[in-house]
């Protein structure tokens, strides 16, 4: 090893992690170079002082308590809110729009099946005839309606039907298009 | 606690493992910081987020470092972000004046004091890249090889880093201050 292949490998000398060949031809080089033994002695010093004078700049030095607070503090930030007693006002908040939108659709579903499936008007002959050449028409027809209300913590529920009746004179013009 | 226990309490976020994260390394992480940025508070600003990001990362934490290295190589990141956005970095003279502790050839007061404030204006002066190699390699004590793993470049390219920083510390430090080399002292003591 010559002067140039120690400089190279200094600072692995220094620290010991040299492979066994390198290091031994790092010593024998070493014992026949006063250059280069200057220049470990120098570079030993300088790991030193450097490493005293952080220590020194250093040492009284402590993370503030309030550090670890605050961490944990924004840790607990981030987690997802604890789950609240069932129907209180934060379920209510999270739940009223699916629901109430739920109820919408199940209504107009039910609507339209009701519809199709509500009496027809009869007619025919058992129609009382009207004078002027009208009809006098009588049905009914069921209204559902879903309704949802807060009480207290819980949200309540409900489906009424509501039968309309419908008694109606027909006039003569729409009873001849029948 | 041993550091399988601390990394899968911080997967769960366990307080406790959190606690102990910082009673553990807290206070290294937060000196290398005041080392690496120059300025306490922002120093703590830095361990915070380290910490933050350490334990919201813990899941990913493949377990090939130690915790200490993991946690300085979040720092290491955190730390040049800081110093892009401040472009210009100015040391805190509040961490110079930190109170010393006493050194083994009992030099003065004056000249502890004296010489920290040299080292801390000598690191201020140099590039983020040098200053991170003299701190990894003076004051967290790793090899070469390790820094290179740390930093992510070539042994080659920290030995360059490291011959560079040395010879402008040494031409940025007054010679009467007692840095480099004890005799600073014990040679005015004979004077």
């Amino acid at each position: 090893m010559n002067c140039r292949g120690f400089q190279h490998r200094l600072y692995e000398y220094l620290e010991g992690s040299l492979s066994r060949g390198a290091q031994a031809a790092a010593e024998r080089h070493l014992s026949g170079c006063a250059a280069c033994r200057e220049a470990l002695g120098a570079e030993r010093q300088v790991a030193q002082s450097l490493s005293e004078g952080f220590r020194r700049t250093t040492d009284s030095l402590q993370l503030p308590s309030e550090v670890q607070h605050r961490v944990l503090a924004a840790l607990a930030d981030q987690r997802p809110a604890p789950a609240e007693e069932p129907g209180s006002a934060f379920l209510w908040g999270r739940w009223v729009w699916p629901v109430g939108l739920a109820a919408s659709v199940m209504l107009l579903l039910a609507g339209v099946f009701l519809y199709v499936r509500a009496p027809r008007p009869q007619t025919g002959p058992a129609q009382p005839r009207l004078a002027g050449g009208g009809i006098q028409v009588q049905f009914s027809y069921i209204v559902p309606t879903y309704t949802f209300r807060q009480e207290g913590g819980y949200v309540v529920d409900a489906l009424i039907y509501q039968t309309n009746v419908v008694n109606e004179r027909l006039p003569a013009e729409m009873a001849r298009l029948k | 606690m041993d550091e399988e226990q601390l990394v899968q309490g911080l997967r769960n976020q366990a307080p406790g493992a959190v606690q102990e994260l910082v009673v553990s390394h807290g206070d290294r992480l937060f000196r290398s910081a005041c080392l690496l940025c120059g300025d306490q508070a922002e120093a703590q600003d830095l361990v915070q987020e380290t910490l933050l990001q350490a334990v919201r990362s813990a899941p990913r934490f493949r377990e090939c470092s130690s915790v200490y290295t993991w946690l300085h190589g979040i720092l290491l990141n955190l730390t040049r972000h800081y110093h892009r956005d401040r472009k210009r970095m100015v040391y805190n003279e509040e961490l110079t004046r930190q109170e010393p502790a006493p050194a083994e050839e009992h030099p003065s007061r004056l000249d502890i004091e004296l010489s920290n404030s040299a080292l801390a204006d000598a690191l201020n002066g140099l590039s983020g890249p040098h200053r991170e190699v003299l701190i990894l390699r003076f004051y967290e004590d790793m090899k070469i090889h390790e820094i290179a793993a740390h930093l992510g470049v070539s042994k080659g390219t920290v030995k360059s880093r490291l011959h560079y920083a040395i010879a402008e510390m040494q031409k940025r430090l007054p010679g009467e201050l007692n840095l480099f080399g004890a005799c600073g002292t014990q040679e005015k003591a004979k004077r």
